[in-house]
């Protein structure tokens, strides 16, 4: 890990620990919601980065961690850590199923199978097969028993109890899902498998010929962005206590998508604060300018398409390059009175 | 398997949309040879490179590396199996440091997954230094280690194709494609890449070459073979397919008068016994 991944990582640490506590925890249950979304981006943003490829159908991982950690508490009354943890297995094997025939192809295959898988979770979970997703209502169903917390009372209570308590606990537990995403992120990239992925972004005949399994590789990092997902769906299932459909359709899914296309793909931190502005615009139209909240999803899109059209390779690349650019120009004026 | 050339290449057929750009092709590539691949433009070469290499799937025939089979195999586990390759038009990862580019040359000399890698476990830290070391000893061997940090994409063109070299080495193959390694080095680099190449022969590493510089591929190259439109015309010593009739006329008839020729301005192949 370099210096500036480094400090970005303990700035986000700090502000991500302080901000609970501002105006009474006032923020503390969005940046809970956020937390879950930008883990989804941050895998996201790896498939799309470094791997090349899109999933239009992230929301159906999504969906699989939450309604897995739904049914399996309150239904076999199962841990909430193991019912997170059978959510990422049942992702990853779901993801190996719609990947592998598709990823060994060129193009953007994948794009339209995930396309196609993501409206199939979404038509299983209206139809209720067997009782078990509750159709438009969700999870969990009248007389059934509430998704029980993740973490102890005692954390709510020690963290100011009541509502606020819980948020800011939730607040905490997400985005400590969320660092540990992005080291992991941050060592894989710089690692063999990492130069791998890259490597095949620059020339894929020569990536293989060199020995890069590009299949496998893709494969890879399409599951690991399926399990960070499904994780964020457990968390999102514990935080609201219920799961229904309007949270998992193909709107979802194209929102991560932009999320990381703003924030810049081939970026750990990029797609971290796309999803930030995308998660916060709602609040800050209303609070802020007293606009519609409605207006996020148009202001949105004028933003990605401005980024496309001036800085097509995202927030965060885009800031960085800025970034090297006034560290050079400083230090040639530092050098030139001498 | 002792008789067994290190590549045995049996009537390889490749086509595409009814032109058979490789037309039922056959040679053997002894171990420790230094073989030559010549024939005009649209010969078959390049497209028999990316047979070999596992890049294009052959139409028919066969081909076996080190007594294996290895038609139809994906190109990573050919390139396992120690079978590595420049290309003509350079393939380098342009946006990754040189350091980084060689370093990938050592993925299929390494094993540590994605689990691993992403948690720093220390057999895959241990794993990353070797892999570091080993490509800091070729940097220097290639004389690029003072770009080691540099974006490959920013380096000159020569060093480039050098680079490719160093990245193909760095799979530890047993036997090396070179696709043209002359092409857009002046007389004094090519003269460089001479003594890069018989050095490596020394070794005991096996090398096919593709190039169009004559001087070069009848210096080097211990035996050759002629290609032209997709069938090989003739194996031999320099001397013998330099003398051969069919590849004069070959070389002679073509009428849009591509350079054949050699540095000195006479024709390699016309010339006959050129020293």
């Amino acid at each position: 890990m370099n210096r500036a991944h480094a400090a970005i990582l303990i700035a986000v640490t700090v502000v991500v620990a302080v901000l609970p506590w501002v105006d009474d925890g006032k923020y503390a249950e969005l940046q809970a919601h956020i937390g879950t979304y930008a883990l989804i981006a941050l895998g996201l943003g790896l498939l799309m980065g470094y791997a090349g490829q899109v999933s239009l159908g992230h929301a159906g991982f999504f969906a699989i961690g939450a309604y897995m950690s739904a049914a399996l508490t309150t239904r076999l009354g199962a841990s909430p850590w193991l019912a997170l943890g059978a959510g990422a297995v049942g992702a990853a094997a779901v993801a190996a199923v719609v990947g592998i025939p598709t990823l060994r192809l060129k193009g953007h295959y994948l794009a339209m199978a995930t396309l196609g898988f993501g409206e199939i979770v979404h038509v299983i979970l209206m139809a209720d097969p067997g009782g078990l997703t509750g159709a438009f209502d969700g999870l969990p169903r009248v007389g059934d028993p509430r998704i029980p917390k993740l973490l102890p009372k005692s954390l709510a209570s020690a963290l100011g109890g009541g509502m606020t308590g819980w948020d800011r606990a939730h607040a905490y537990v997400a985005w400590l899902f969320v660092l540990l995403a992005a080291v992991f992120a941050i060592n894989l990239i710089r690692s063999r498998v990492g130069r791998a992925l890259r490597s095949l972004h620059d020339s894929e005949v020569a990536a293989q010929a060199t020995g890069v399994n590009t299949a496998r590789t893709k494969l890879q990092v399409f599951i690991v962005s399926a399990v960070f997902a499904s994780i964020a769906g457990s968390l999102h299932a514990h935080f609201v206590g219920q799961v229904a459909p309007s949270s998992f359709d193909l709107m979802w899914s194209i929102k991560f998508v932009m999320a990381v296309v703003l924030g810049g793909m081939a970026s750990i931190w990029g797609p971290v604060a796309g999803t930030v502005i995308l998660g916060s615009m709602r609040d800050v139209l209303e609070d802020w300018f007293h606009l519609s909240p409605d207006l996020d999803v148009l202001l949105f899109g004028l933003l990605v398409l401005l980024m496309m059209l001036f800085a097509p390779r995202g927030l965060g690349p885009t800031t960085t390059a800025l970034l090297r650019r006034l560290v050079r120009r400083v230090a040639r004026v530092r050098r030139a009175p001498a | 398997m002792s008789d067994e050339p290190l590549l045995d290449v049996q009537d390889v057929v490749k086509q595409f949309a009814g032109l058979r750009a490789v037309d039922g092709v056959s040679f053997g590539v002894t171990h420790g040879a230094i073989m030559g691949l010549i024939g005009p433009n649209g010969a078959g070469k390049t497209t028999l490179f990316n047979v070999l290499s596992g890049l294009y799937r052959a139409d028919e025939g066969r081909c076996r590396f080190r007594g294996r089979t290895i038609t139809g195999a994906p190109p990573h586990r050919i390139a396992r199996l120690g079978l590595a390759r420049t290309f003509q038009n350079l393939q380098i990862f342009s946006h990754m440091t040189v350091l980084e580019n060689v370093m990938v040359g050592r993925h299929v000399r390494s094993r540590g997954g994605l689990i691993a890698c992403a948690t720093r476990w220390p057999k895959a830290r241990r794993e990353e230094r070797a892999i570091r070391a080993r490509s800091h000893e070729l940097l220097t061997m290639f004389g690029l280690e003072a770009d080691a940090d540099r974006h490959a994409g920013d380096l000159p063109f020569a060093r480039q194709r050098q680079l490719e070299i160093a990245r193909a080495l760095a799979t530890d193959p047993v036997l090396l494609l070179l696709d043209e390694p002359a092409a857009g080095l002046n007389p004094r680099e090519t003269h460089e890449l001479a003594g890069r190449i018989r050095q490596l022969g020394e070794t005991g590493l096996t090398l096919l070459i593709v190039e169009h510089d004559m001087d070069l591929v009848m210096e080097i190259c211990e035996r050759i073979v002629v290609l032209n439109a997709g069938r090989v015309i003739t194996i031999g010593t320099p001397r013998e397919v330099q003398g051969n009739a069919e590849v004069v006329r070959v070389y002679l008839g073509e009428d849009d008068g591509v350079g054949w020729t050699t540095e000195k301005g006479g024709n390699a192949i016309a010339g006959g016994d050129q020293a």
